[in-house]
């Protein structure tokens, strides 16, 4: 009240200005006047720039093609319009067949990843917590890559050599492979970091930095030791790399399921996450049953995790940074911050990967690369927040 | 006043040969309470630090399963009802709320309605005349919008009792609720409280550091010392001298408080280090 300089940018106390740092001050002001920001249009303004993401990264590559034909192809092809075709067959087949599949593929990715994060952020009551640092995603391509290695040799075709081109269980292998080594994973993290009821940051860390190393270094084995992966060096070499390895339909058809059933789960699961912010003891008091609880969630995010490494391989960071940007706008609520985090994931993703294939035109770099350039700096701010706030 | 609303039968808590370890290092932090509470008490707990008070007080919530004896509640063992049916009867406080990411004080309070909604519904009316009427009892309504992390200690205490009785609890536990708070603090939390009890027939057992407030605040103290039950009965008896030599030593002295009439404890002697050095021989 009486404090010399008031200053209209930082209406808080001098408590909260420490608490108060770069991306948050907007968030904080409004609070502060009382205006916290409604889930509803957050997730029309994050919705909406996923569209966008999308047309864009469709419109977008060797060939540009204007937008109104991206729109009008996918449109008609969804059966919302039935347009005039004012476009090529070639134009048709490149957004339908080629560009569209693999655009919603980073989407589902980034959904997935950014959802996975939230979760591991929740249940370890850590916001370092995401599935490419705790080593989750690791195994996911691990077991992918075993699956390749032992599966059928008639599934592994060199261009889309995730893409099931087999009915049944033979397109399954692949990814039901990456989910048990993401599922493995996530159960044997979580068993290592656990000290008492709860998980120190460094622990957390260090568990999954070893955890993942050696299964890295397993899957390289693998791809080195076998003759029949070394031919493929390249091509498997770019997907671990993080990129998105979507060239069809068909790798959709198995992933895409798989991925809304678990952001459905994941919402499911928000009711008996909230309360962990208190601890797990906390959580039981006010009626959680915290052990089903936590069973449920390591499987959701190592199951969503496992389905962004077979749709985009090794891509880091999205689930750290995504649910800590939007975490800010939304609170700690996971039914306000998963819905966010589904659409922003994806919007984020998409413009990556759009970026990914702009930067060194015609070269496309895998995402992952970019992610990681993006998001290592960005870790290292969030380690040196989540350092003073413990 | 307790004794007219007393009901007989297996109604409340009955502990019977209770143990109970910690759950790191294995080693008992009770062994063998036996002890009955019966619904409408205010029942505090006292005794010297590790003496198994916060032990006991999880017992009673569900949070620790016993290794010996059992726990009942209403006749049936604790472990045989459901989380959230126990999470609507019973709240319980932890000594200090220390919420893992930053939160405000309204999202903070919502959360002991959990027990209490459906897996997929949001707040129906009763939730929001819940949470407003716990901000309203603990005088936090001002702070709705704020973050936990934002407020004093005091607050912060208050904040945390108003999530426990938006929780609409039979049964309230409280572990130290007021060792981080100042007198002022401490009177004005266990007044919101009290009220309840009085009100509304809340049923309190409350772990206390500070004997004096224990004698204050309830109308029972449990003694624990060592894992056991070592005095049980109203604060004259159960503070009397020759039970705080056997728990504490001979280091307090019983009074009368001058205006209130039970029992306080005062320290028997000054430091040695503020007395002239021939008495401290």
């Amino acid at each position: 009240m009486d404090r010399a300089l008031p200053s209209p940018l930082f209406p808080g106390s001098d408590t909260a200005r420490r608490h108060v740092s770069w991306p948050t001050r907007p968030i904080q002001i409004l609070r502060r006047l009382g205006l916290a920001f409604p889930t509803v249009s957050l997730v029309v303004v994050l919705c909406t720039g996923l569209v966008g993401a999308v047309v864009a990264g469709v419109a977008w590559g060797a060939v540009v093609i204007p937008t109104h034909v991206v729109v009008g192809v996918i449109s008609n092809h969804l059966g919302l319009t039935t347009m005039a075709a004012t476009w090529s067959p070639a134009q048709d087949a490149i957004v339908w067949q080629v560009r569209f599949p693999r655009v919603l593929g980073a989407a589902l990715a980034g959904s997935a990843l950014a959802t996975s994060g939230a979760l591991f952020q929740g249940l370890f009551r850590n916001p370092m917590a995401d599935p490419f640092v705790l080593g989750i995603s690791s195994g996911a391509a691990f077991g992918a890559t075993l699956a390749l290695l032992v599966g059928p040799a008639a599934g592994f075709v060199a261009v889309g050599f995730l893409a099931p081109t087999a009915a049944g269980v033979q397109a399954m292998f692949v990814p039901a492979a990456g989910a048990v080594g993401a599922v493995a994973t996530a159960f044997v993290v979580f068993r290592i970091s656990r000290r008492g009821a709860g998980f120190l940051l460094t622990d957390l860390l260090l568990a999954g930095f070893a955890v993942g190393s050696m299964l890295t270094a397993a899957t390289t084995a693998v791809l080195v030791l076998n003759d029949q992966m070394a031919v493929r060096l390249r091509l498997v070499f770019s997907w671990l790399a993080g990129g998105i390895a979507v060239n069809g339909w068909g790798h959709l058809a198995v992933a895409a399921p798989v991925v809304l059933i678990g952001l459905g789960v994941a919402y499911a699961l928000a009711h008996w996450l909230d309360p962990l912010v208190l601890g797990e003891a906390g959580a039981a008091s006010v009626g959680v049953p915290v052990a089903m609880t936590i069973r449920v969630t390591l499987a959701t995010g190592a199951i969503l995790a496992a389905s962004a490494v077979t749709l985009g391989g090794l891509i880091g960071f999205v689930g750290l940074l995504v649910p800590h940007m939007l975490r800010r706008l939304t609170g700690p609520s996971n039914r306000r911050l998963l819905p966010a985090c589904a659409f922003g994931g994806g919007a984020f993703l998409v413009t990556a990967d759009l970026l990914a294939r702009y930067v060194l035109a015609p070269v496309e770099l895998p995402v992952g690369i970019l992610t990681a350039m993006v998001g290592g700096p960005a870790f290292l701010v969030i380690l040196r927040r989540a350092r003073r706030a413990s | 006043m307790a004794e007219a609303t007393r009901v007989h039968g297996p109604r409340g808590f009955r502990l019977e040969g209770v143990a109970a370890t910690y759950d790191t290092s294995g080693a008992e932090a009770l062994c063998g309470v036996s002890l009955t509470i019966e619904p409408g008490e205010f029942v505090a707990v006292v005794g010297p630090n590790g003496a198994g008070k916060s032990t006991l007080l999880q017992l009673l919530a569900g949070l620790v399963e016993p290794s010996r004896g059992t726990v009942t509640l209403d006749g049936v063992a604790l472990r045989d009802h459901r989380r959230r049916d126990l999470a609507r009867r019973i709240a319980w406080l932890p000594q200090r709320l220390e919420p893992a990411f930053d939160i405000t004080v309204a999202d903070l309070v919502a959360l002991g309605r959990t027990a209490h909604r459906s897996l997929w519904g949001g707040d129906d009316d009763a939730d929001r005349r819940a949470i407003d009427g716990a901000l309203a009892a603990t005088d936090t309504t001002e702070f709705r919008g704020r973050l936990v992390q934002e407020l004093s200690g005091g607050e912060r205490q208050r904040v945390a009792l108003a999530m426990s009785l938006a929780q609409a609890p039979e049964v309230l536990l409280l572990d130290e609720p007021t060792t981080h708070l100042d007198p002022a603090h401490a009177q004005g939390l266990l007044d919101v409280v009290a009220r309840k009890h009085l009100d509304e027939g809340l049923t309190v057992v409350a772990v206390f550091h500070d004997l004096n407030l224990a004698a204050l605040a309830a109308g029972r103290v449990v003694v624990i010392n060592d894992g056991l039950v070592v005095a049980d009965g109203p604060p004259a008896l159960a503070l009397a001298p020759s039970v705080l030599a056997q728990t504490f030593g001979p280091v307090m002295h019983t009074v009368t408080h001058p205006v209130v009439g039970v029992a306080q404890v005062l320290p028997a002697r000054a430091p040695q280090s503020v007395l002239p050095l021939e008495i401290s021989r």
